[in-house]
């Protein structure tokens, strides 16, 4: 019979990984209010639900930016035509000027250089294409977004190697941790061409620091390899410290431009993944017009392109669902990151991000993979919540688990909450006596916090969070 | 040195072991100095489309944009990076060739029109577009139909505007109702002969991806596809570019009307296995682009004993089905398979909506596949290029509409029609005929007999003379890989039917000096 290509018919999707058996454990039994109260609830889709009334007001008071309008039909034939690689002036300045306004206008960026791209997936494609050839790798610092090993290698042929973080410094970005990776690489034969941080960080929440990324800046300039920035949380970093894009960096620290390229996306900062607007930004004068002949391969909707301007370039409706989106997002965090501490569940500090990073370790039998999937297991199977495994972000250490917050409504956080705490009860029950003296406190705190749960109107942003003994300060 | 001892024997007699030295010494200098001046030959046009930029500090790396299309692998990582640190940022290879096709006539053309567009009031000395295959002629039934379903489009009937039903992640592949809408489509398009599965369908943003990620799907790194000449241009890009895969000519001649010839088929087949190529498939386009004509019944067939003797997949470039015009049949690949069929997982038909519903900025592509594994594969590139939500939500609406398809379909063929006659007339008062064609946006012009060599080059000569003292801009055939020299593509659905007149003049004026 007819063969098709290895391709085709390899593994290069990814989709066998954990990360994904949840998502499968969720399209078979999704968690809906009514019609499915027991379904499984959706937390580990990294997804901005959050400002989507906002948007809708902007997009129903402005119907001259919609072309299925009486108000914006007379944009119709130019824009059902236009197919230009370029894409539309007035897109890429209104995302050049929305990129600068999200980095506090620190930074302007040019028009010129911002390239379309099919999403994030696409533009991370695009730029390891342009970047490197088969065999060729990247360093990656982990633990990182699982989306990288199918994007990044998958038609590519493009290497990942990691630089491993550890959870005793926060996960930070050593000098030594590069270094080691660097050199593994060397070992393997693998040629490296360039270094993928993610800022703010997918899984971890956290920004980079002005040091580490001047330290990063350094390391790529001495080893002549490249730098690519995702940043497509940009717009999520609700609370200090404040973010610094490399786009910054470069402006305080000697460094050769032609290194530095950023990803960005309208995804997770503005909330509209099915929109597919990706960006490839880069310094390189050769790969953005590269990037840019390559990105007939995933142009951005004409339509979406004109809807798009139209909106980003409404300064005051971009200003103030910068505002109100960080309001939300913290909101949510807040909230949650309470709610876990008060049934003994601590996270990494995070400022940014659509997600925590849980800290479960105390809950593994022992110190292994193995039992980190064990206790997934039991998360997605009887708690019913689709939450990530460390290990798909190739954590080093066991017992690290990501949870989105942003994707559901109020409702839907709290049924996820309750279970949680059920679970946590049970856990606790479970447990050997020396425990004992724990749990009583436990209980006592329990049934405060129910009163919060049932009426979370009372909790606000500036609702100091009680302490708990059972929280473990995570700095 | 291990490269003079066996030269050494073939420098024989005197100062055998000096000149065995100095000549490979000297050769490798030279290989050297060649190369070294390519890398270091600035590019001037990287970017042909583009208007002309603000003469700011140009990186370094504009340097690197070299043209050195036959380099294997290993050369490359020689040549583009440096064994020191401080030299410039390392690209990869790819992008070297990848920017070559900047300086073809198409591009060229395509720039010099959109700089220096032709409007009757505005600018009448400026270039007429004849090179884009795009359709305007229609445009307006779609803009009131817009104007008319305005809100339903985007909100669906009676609903409220549901921001999470567009603005969230919606499957890569396509929705569900869309790809339904699509299936209906394609069905009107090829007038009801064929029922298309929804199921069997795969959305990509635009026909550009569905071709690329097909190849990705069928075909390894150096393996290649049968494709016949003269092709559209943009084939070099989605099949090749990214995916390593080769492409072989298989030339059709005005002697068979440019016809494929099966016989013709076999003989590149077998160059190919020559040349060490595993072949992987064949691409067709039908209606073809450049030419214009449909493939008969009898050839489809014919083709698919081809592959099924060869064991090749077929990809059946189908994009222009909706835009014929004539009384030839059009018959789809997928007509003429047998649901039971075993060799229904040799054949993957694309599509679009950018040619025959004139919406190539809204980027919607199809893959319909017999082949569950291919569609699985497919599927899950989709990531890649998937349609944006909000287009798809538009056009759902749209096509749904069952009877403006209807009165578009035929509109639409009423009109190519009528400028294809018209162009096709005018033409051949000047002595240019065309191939007959009943398909497509252009037509097929013979100019050999008016070119000064008969050579790539004379046609290239007369491009640009047409391009530059006629100012119309049409398409050479060796953009195409047309095997003989002198045929250019004419598109017509950009013009309205008073620009005729102006072309034919301003065609006239190249052509005096050289009767």
């Amino acid at each position: 019979m007819v063969a098709i290509s290895k391709i085709a018919t390899g593994n290069g999707h990814g989709e066998n990984s954990p990360y994904f058996d949840g998502w499968k454990a969720y399209e078979t039994n999704p968690f809906h209010p009514t019609d499915r109260p027991d379904g499984v609830i959706q937390m580990g889709l990294a997804e901005n639900q959050l400002c989507f009334n906002f948007v809708k007001k902007w997009v129903i008071e402005h119907p001259e930016a919609s072309l299925c309008s009486a108000q914006g039909v007379n944009k119709f034939k130019e824009t059902a035509l236009f197919q230009d690689y370029h894409g539309m002036p007035e897109f890429r300045q209104a995302v050049a000027k929305f990129m600068g306004k999200v980095r506090g206008d620190r930074v302007k960026f040019e028009p010129d250089r911002v390239v379309m791209s099919g999403g994030a997936t696409g533009a991370h494609e695009m730029v390891a294409f342009c970047l490197a050839d088969p065999g060729e790798a990247f360093l990656v610092p982990t633990p990182y977004y699982p989306g990288f090993d199918r994007d990044l290698r998958w038609r590519t042929g493009v290497e990942l190697v990691p630089v491993v973080c550890e959870s005793s410094n926060d996960f930070k970005i050593t000098r030594n941790a590069l270094e080691t990776a660097y050199e593994k690489a060397k070992e393997a034969n693998l040629r490296v061409k360039g270094l993928l941080i993610t800022n703010p960080s997918n899984p971890l929440g956290t920004i980079l620091d002005r040091e580490t990324l001047t330290g990063i800046v350094k390391f790529i300039n001495e080893k002549n390899i490249h730098l690519i920035g995702d940043e497509i949380y940009a717009a999520t970093v609700f609370t200090e410290p404040e973010f610094v894009s490399i786009s910054e960096i470069i402006e305080e620290v000697e460094c050769n431009r032609d290194l530095i390229h950023i990803v960005y996306s309208l995804s997770k900062d503005m909330g509209f993944p099915g929109f597919r607007v990706g960006i490839v930004y880069s310094y390189n004068d050769a790969v953005v017009s590269c990037a840019r002949k390559m990105s007939s391969f995933g142009l951005v909707s004409s339509q979406t392109q004109h809807l798009i301007a139209s909106m980003l370039s409404d300064n005051d409706f971009v200003d103030s669902f910068i505002v109100e989106s960080k309001k939300q997002l913290l909101k949510r965090h807040k909230y949650f990151t309470w709610s876990l501490s008060q049934v003994g569940i601590g996270s990494l500090k995070s400022n940014a991000g659509l997600f925590i990073w849980m800290d479960l370790r105390k809950l593994l039998k022992e110190k292994t993979l193995e039992a980190e999937k064990d206790l997934w297991r039991v998360i997605i199977n009887e708690v019913k919540l689709n939450v990530s495994p460390g290990s798909s972000f190739h954590c080093n250490e066991p017992g690290w688990f990501r949870v989105c917050f942003a994707n559901m409504d109020d409702h839907t956080m709290e049924v996820a909450l309750l279970r949680i705490r059920t679970f946590m009860l049970k856990h606790n029950e479970a447990m050997v006596p020396q425990k004992l003296c724990r749990r009583s406190s436990l209980k006592l705190s329990l049934s405060r916090r129910r009163d919060g749960f049932m009426s979370p109107s009372i909790m606000s942003p500036h609702t100091p969070l009680p302490p708990s003994p059972l929280v473990r300060a995570r700095t | 040195m291990r490269v003079i001892v066996p030269l050494q024997g073939v420098v024989q007699g005197r100062g055998g072991l000096v000149l065995g030295s100095i000549i490979p010494c000297a050769l490798f200098y030279f290989l050297q100095f060649y190369l070294k001046r390519n890398l270091d030959d600035p590019d001037d046009q990287n970017e042909s489309n583009s208007p002309p930029q603000n003469p700011t500090a140009r990186s370094p790396s504009t340097d690197q944009l070299t043209e050195l299309p036959t380099l294997t692998r290993s050369l490359s990582r020689t040549l583009l990076s440096p064994r020191h640190p401080s030299g410039p940022a390392p690209i990869s290879a790819r992008v070297s060739w990848i920017v070559k096709g900047a300086d073809s006539p198409y591009y060229i053309g395509l720039s010099r029109a959109k700089e220096d567009p032709y409007d009757e009031l505005d600018n009448p000395n400026g270039v007429i577009q004849l090179g884009v295959a795009e359709n305007k002629l229609s445009l307006d039934l779609v803009k009131d139909w817009l104007a008319e379903n305005a809100s339903e489009a985007i909100l669906g009937s009676g609903k409220e505007l549901s921001i999470s039903g567009i603005a969230t992640y919606q499957p890569f592949d396509g929705l569900m109702e869309f790809k339904v809408a699509v299936a209906g489509f394609m069905s009107q398009v090829m007038e009801n002969a064929v029922s298309f599965n929804p199921s069997q369908i795969v959305l990509t943003a635009g026909a550009t991806p569905a071709i690329e990620i097909l190849s990705f799907c069928l075909a390894d790194p150096g393996n290649a596809f049968l494709v016949p000449t003269p092709y559209y241009p943009g084939f070099e890009r989605d099949v090749k570019w990214r995916t390593g895969v080769e492409i072989i000519h298989v030339p059709c001649r005005s002697a068979d009307n440019f016809n494929l010839s099966i016989a013709a088929l076999d003989r590149s087949f077998n160059r190919a296995k020559k040349r060490g190529l595993k072949v992987r498939g064949i691409i067709i386009s039908n209606p073809s682009n450049p030419v214009g004509n449909l493939l008969s019944r009898e050839t489809l067939y014919s083709l698919l004993d081809f592959a099924r003797e060869k064991n090749l997949h077929i990809i059946s470039n189908e994009i222009l089905a909706g835009s014929t015009h004539g009384n030839e049949e059009f018959v789809s690949m997928a007509e003429i398979i047998e649901p039971e069929d075993i060799d229904r997982k040799r054949v993957h038909i694309t599509y679009g909506l950018s040619k025959d519903l004139s919406l190539p900025g809204f980027r919607v592509g199809v893959i319909y596949s017999f082949n569950e594994d291919v569609l699985a594969a497919a599927k899950k590139l989709t990531r890649f290029s998937a349609i944006s939500a909000p287009t798809q939500r538009l056009l759902i609406s749209m096509l749904f509409d069952t009877r403006f398809v209807q009165t578009f379909i035929t509109t639409n063929r009423e009109r190519l029609q009528r400028m294809y006659v018209q162009l096709g007339a005018g033409l051949e008062k000047m002595g240019i005929k065309s191939i007959k064609s009943s398909g497509g946006f252009y037509c097929w012009a013979d100019m050999s007999g008016l070119i000064s060599s008969y050579s790539e080059k004379g046609e290239v000569e007369l491009w640009d003379r047409l391009l530059n003292i006629g100012k119309v801009n049409v398409t050479p055939g060796s953009c195409c890989h047309c095997i003989e020299p002198g045929w250019f593509r004419f598109c017509f659905a950009t013009l309205t039917e008073k620009d005729i007149p102006v072309v034919m003049e301003r065609i006239q004026k190249v052509l005096k000096p050289v009767n």
